[in-house]
């Protein structure tokens, strides 16, 4: 009963999420880029039901646009991490031996710096754009998603199945795919669920540090940043980006958990 | 007639609104020795954790009463039963592994208890300890104190685990399949050494276990059940040699036991396997600069396996017969010797040598729950290795499959996959698996070691019934001797990667040459002989 | 147990040489002149002659690496190209004021994972596991960033309790320093602990369900030493990993918290870094906290037996 209250809620908060992305595409409540001088910094009211920020805009509207800019982001930087990362942990799990050891030498290396730093130092590297901001998180979430599928495919390729399938006569490519990696394929949603709200987390930092998405585009992260001066007087500015980000992160969480629970009820909690 | 020390009355166990347990009702007296059996499900472990209250959480004493020493145990507080945990009542678990915690060293888990219930000094505990670690066997008990429980083998953790409990000296000492998951020879030791002490302290002793061997050998009275319910009680004696319910009769006559005398292999029948001067190295521990020195597994084998014959390898775990059964089809590399099939060399080169080896000689594996691909259906599963037999149409090996599946009891299953199926069916579709492209060579790797007795007898049957009707050969592994008495024509004894004795299954256990394999017999309490009308208690 | 001691220090090496490596590669990966690069635009040509000769730009690259890897050893990170201070000063200045909020805050958080997940694991399914586990959940969506604002925005703006801006250095005015501290430690303690607990619970469980509880138990212990010497040292070595991967990964980490609340430390040193092209001081932040990663987890390893001796066996 309670799992199933869980999923629900995630189930309906990713949903929520989902059409308001879709609705945004094709409807905004003002045009969320629009400077209007007249009416900065007003609070939430029928005409604008999030208020307005210190340009006149309208927080709704950024909120619902940033929504498509972070979940988009997030979507890429999870694609890129996952296929990369299962390509590179299938090898290093399967094959061992000394190509294993320089994968996750390298792999290690990478983990020792700390997320947002290496993301900043990408950033630096690449410029700041939508493009670099996808391909710093993929890169700094690389090392942990090879971490998890090298180590699933160390524990399948153990078992008696796979062994099974040797004495059949199968070659390495074909027990490779036809009996690893529908195994593996569990743990990868896992953590690629896990992934999702690490990104859109991490994404929003970066932008809040002012290293992300570039003005005037709006993402949950920058409004915060932006609303920091103005926290004496239109506190509500500091408010809603963050619910935003709760909730996203709420709805795919519990999604997760859901997955995770229905895949391998070993590790249900 | 004095009262006895443990009155069960009426036991009832339930899990959410499953009854587990059913109206269980048994005593056990002074220094009496008592079996309980049962397969799995029968809810024989339930009862002993449900006598010091013990049940897992989620599980409940619905009704019943549990009298012990003279108190209701089921209307004790907690503090109060704690009290008669441990001191009154001692439990030993099976699983040697995860029975002692892995932080703390023997001395602190040795002392815990004693400070608990006797308030004794250091001193004095250690005293103790010391004492009773070489009442059981434990060579250097100074030192084992100082150590941690990864440092000790399986048998000298039961062992440590049997001296912890003693050192209470409870007056009822509950066994919960003691040996269940220690080789033979061990087991012979560890059981031998509960009875004795407990016999000396006057400790009444409740032993759990599936194997009627054991009860017949060190086991006064015996209760049987059944999925939840008492079927039989009585004298282990009588009960064995004519049991009254049919469960019982089922589970007697289950045990791997000789049928008839078996036909003779032509002594002109040709060889087909050869292992011949086989090496085969696992790598040692890394020191810090270089590889470790390589451990010997397998040293210097030599044996045939004729067409048609059923050869058994015996041994205890780590003597290599595993690895001896995965070299034999290709998958160990051999440090050295060779190993012939057909009269080739099985690492020669050629794809299509590799793969008529592959087609004649096929493994059942001994975990019916990790052989079998869970993403994968029956019929997919079965057919597996038709993929390398040349010549033959979609339709033709789905017809091969139907067959297979026929001949293994398991007709129409092609469409269900492993986790609908119980662990038995799962061993019948592993051999189908194995049969399917017709081998001539089968190497069994303990095929019916991980299932119940009863679920035994049927698997070996149908493995007989398949090698007489399809005349493969075949390697059978196992650690279990009634087995070899029952199907095997000829056996091989290996110890420590060696073969010690071989021969004629008859002919070995009559006249055992080698002291090792001597040993193994007098450890083997349920062979043909030693059952009917065994002494309890020798 | 020596032998593993080494095997771990051992391990470290390539680790970091890696490490060096593509600390050193990532500059040279915009292209363009480095030394350009690093001086900006209207830098004088005499200056660019200086650093190219500094840089040893003409020689081959694995003399420059050599050269700048022995720089390094002798504990030389350059110089900050918009401050002209030192790096390796900047650094460890900084560090203090990260070191001390991270240190006290994941120390509290591990504090509270001990017992919150211990307890939650014991009682699982109660009422107090949901809220523990509902509570850890919340905290794992809710961005630390956006925590330490709000934090702000009760106890600054709206309760007048605490500072909101500012930063004084312990030396001058502990208790001061105190004040200013309270909340990011508060943000920091309270983000950390949601992942924590829930490590601590998941490993409790699992402990729980072994062999050698129920033997302690069948012997008549009480509950609490049960989980106090059975449990919890078993239960523990997992989430002590945990701890030392987060201790390291904060130390460059909280580049965030120290935006929010205006503290001068190694994170918003590298986001000053960054938005400036002050690349010494990116290059120097990196390997520092790399390092100090590295480090923390090879003390964590040495930690380790203490809780679960089969480790050094391997």
């Amino acid at each position: 009963m309670r799992r199933s209250l869980h999923t629900l809620l995630g189930f309906g908060l990713v949903g929520a999420l989902v059409v308001v992305v879709l609705v945004g595409l094709i409807w905004l409540p003002y045009d969320p880029l629009t400077i209007d001088l007249d009416h900065t910094l007003a609070p939430p009211s029928l005409a604008h039901w999030l208020g307005t920020d210190e340009f006149g805009r309208d927080v709704a509207a950024r909120a619902m646009l940033g929504a498509r800019i972070s979940l988009s982001i997030a979507i890429e930087t999870v694609a890129i991490a996952v296929v990369a990362g299962t390509a590179l942990g299938l090898v290093a799990g399967f094959l061992r031996g000394w190509t294993e050891r320089v994968l996750m030498t390298f792999s290690d290396a990478l983990l020792a710096f700390p997320g947002i730093l290496l993301a900043l130092a990408l950033v630096a590297v690449l410029g700041s754009s939508r493009h670099s901001i996808v391909i710093a998180l993929a890169i700094a979430y690389l090392p942990a998603t090879i971490r998890v599928v090298r180590g699933a495919v160390i524990s399948i390729r153990e078992r008696e199945y796979v062994e099974a399938s040797r004495v059949a006569g199968d070659g390495v490519v074909y027990t490779m795919v036809r009996h690893v990696l529908p195994n593996a394929l569990p743990p990868i949603l896992v953590l690629a669920t896990s992934l999702f709200g690490w990104v859109v987390l991490s994404e929003s930092a970066l932008s809040f540090l002012g290293v992300g998405v570039p003005p005037p585009l709006p993402t949950w992260g920058n409004m915060l940043a932006s609303a920091r001066p103005y926290m004496y007087d239109a506190s509500w500015l500091s408010i809603a980006p963050g619910l935003c980000i709760v909730a996203t992160l709420l709805g795919v969480n519990m999604l997760g958990d859901a997955l995770r629970d229905r895949l391998d009820p070993r590790e249900a909690s | 007639m004095t009262a006895p020390l443990l009155a069960v009355e009426g036991l009832h166990i339930e899990a959410g609104d499953r009854v587990l347990l059913e109206g269980l009702s048994f005593a056990v007296a002074a220094g009496e020795r008592l079996a309980i059996v049962g397969e799995s499900g029968s809810g024989k472990t339930l009862a002993t954790r449900a006598i010091p209250g013990l049940l897992a959480p989620g599980l409940r004493r619905a009704g019943g009463t549990i009298r012990f020493d003279g108190r209701e145990l089921t209307a004790l507080s907690e503090a109060e039963l704690r009290g008669v945990r441990g001191a009154g009542v001692g439990l030993v678990f099976q699983e040697p592994m995860t029975s002692l915690n892995p932080a703390l060293t023997i001395g602190v888990q040795l002392a815990e208890g004693l400070k608990l219930h006797r308030g004794l000094d250091d001193a004095e505990i250690r005293r103790r300890s010391l004492d009773m670690l070489r009442r059981v066997q434990i060579a250097d008990p100074e030192g084992c104190l100082a150590r941690y429980p990864h440092e000790f083998s399986g048998g000298m953790r039961q062992r440590i685990m049997l001296a912890s409990v003693l050192l209470l000296q409870p007056r009822l000492l509950i066994a919960d399949e003691p040996t269940t998951a220690l080789d033979t020879l061990s087991q012979r030791e560890v059981l031998r050494l509960m009875v004795t002490l407990t016999q000396e302290m006057g400790t009444a002793l409740l032993l759990i276990t599936h194997d009627l061997g054991l009860v017949a050998e060190y086991t006064e009275r015996v209760i049987v059940l059944e999925k939840g319910v008492l079927v039989e009680a009585g004298e282990t004696a009588e009960v064995l040699a004519r049991p009254k319910h049919p469960y019982t009769a089922k589970l007697v006559g289950s045990l791997p036991h000789k049928q008839g005398d078996r036909a003779a292999i032509a002594s002109d029948a040709p060889v087909l396997l050869r292992i011949d001067g086989a090496r085969v190295d696992y790598p040692g521990k890394p020191g810090l600069f270089r590889a470790g020195a390589p451990k010997r597994v397998i040293d210097d084998v030599t044996l045939d396996v004729r067409a048609g014959e059923i050869v058994a390898l015996v041994g205890a775990s780590g003597s290599g017969k595993t690895t001896l059964g995965r070299a034999t089809l290709g998958l160990k590399p051999l440090a050295g010797g060779r190993i012939l099939f057909d009269g080739e060399d099985i690492a020669a080169p050629g794809r299509a040598r590799e793969r008529a080896f592959r087609r004649d000689a096929q493994l059942v594996f001994q975990d019916p729950f990790s052989s079998l691909p869970p993403h994968w259906r029956i019929g997919a599963i079965v057919g597996a290795a038709l993929r390398h037999v040349p010549g033959l149409s979609a339709d033709e090996r789905r017809e091969r499959v139907r067959a297979t599946l026929d001949d293994v009891g398991l007709a129409g299953f092609e469409d269900r996959r492993p986790h609908q199926m119980s662990g038995g069916q799962r061993q019948r579709v592993a051999i189908a698996r194995a049969i399917v492209s017709q081998p001539r060579l089968i190497v069994a790797d303990e095929p019916v070691s991980a299932l119940d007795v009863t679920i035994q007898l049927q698997v070996l049957t149908l493995l007989q019934r398949l090698q007489r009707d399809r005349g493969f050969a075949c390697l059978f592994i196992t650690h279990d001797l009634a087995v070899v008495e029952q199907i095997a024509d000829r056996v091989i004894v290996l110890a420590q990667g060696r073969i010690v004795e071989q021969g004629s299954t008859d002919a070995v256990f009559a006249a055992p040459e080698h002291d090792y394999t001597r040993r193994l017999l007098a450890a083997s309490p349920a062979l043909t002989g030693a059952m009917a009308g065994a002494a309890p208690g020798r | 147990m020596i032998a593993y001691i080494l095997r771990r220090l051992l391990l470290a090496i390539p680790t970091l040489f890696i490490v060096a490596l593509m600390v050193f590669f990532l500059v040279r990966l915009i292209p363009g002149d480095p030394a350009q690069v690093m001086l900006g635009e209207g830098a004088d040509p005499a200056a660019l002659a200086a650093l190219h000769a500094e840089l040893g730009l003409d020689k081959p690259v694995y003399v420059q690496f050599a050269t700048w890897l022995g720089h390094v050893f002798t504990g030389d990170l350059g110089t900050s190209i918009t401050t002209g201070e030192p790096v390796a000063t900047l650094l460890l200045t900084r560090a203090g004021t990260t070191g001390v909020v991270v240190l006290v805050s994941v120390g509290l958080a591990t504090l509270i994972a001990i017992v919150a997940g211990t307890v939650a694991a014991w009682r699982r399914g109660s009422g107090l596991d949901l809220a523990v586990m509902g509570g850890a959940s919340l905290i794992l969506a809710v961005p630390s960033f956006w925590l330490g604002l709000l934090l702000l925005l009760v106890f600054g703006v709206w309760l007048r309790w605490l500072p909101v801006v500012g930063y004084i250095p312990f030396s001058e005015d502990p208790w001061g320093a105190m004040l200013f501290l309270i909340l990011p430690i508060a943000t920091l303690t309270i983000s950390e602990s949601g992942v924590l607990i829930r490590m601590m619970r998941s490993s409790a469980i699992d402990v729980l369900r072994l062999d050698y509880v129920t033997h302690a138990r069948a012997k008549g212990l009480a509950e609490r030493t049960v989980l106090a010497r059975h449990v919890f040292p078993n239960a523990f070595a997992p989430t002590l990993t945990l701890v030392g991967l987060t201790l390291g990964r904060l130390f460059g980490g909280i580049a965030v918290i120290e935006t929010v609340f205006t503290l001068p430390g190694l994170g918003r040193l590298m986001v000053t870094g960054v938005l400036s092209r002050d690349y010494p001081v990116v290059q120097g932040c990196l390997l520092f906290t790399a390092v100090i990663y590295v480090l923390v987890n090879l003390a964590v390893d040495l930690l380790y037996p203490l809780f679960d001796p089969r480790v050094t066996v391997e």
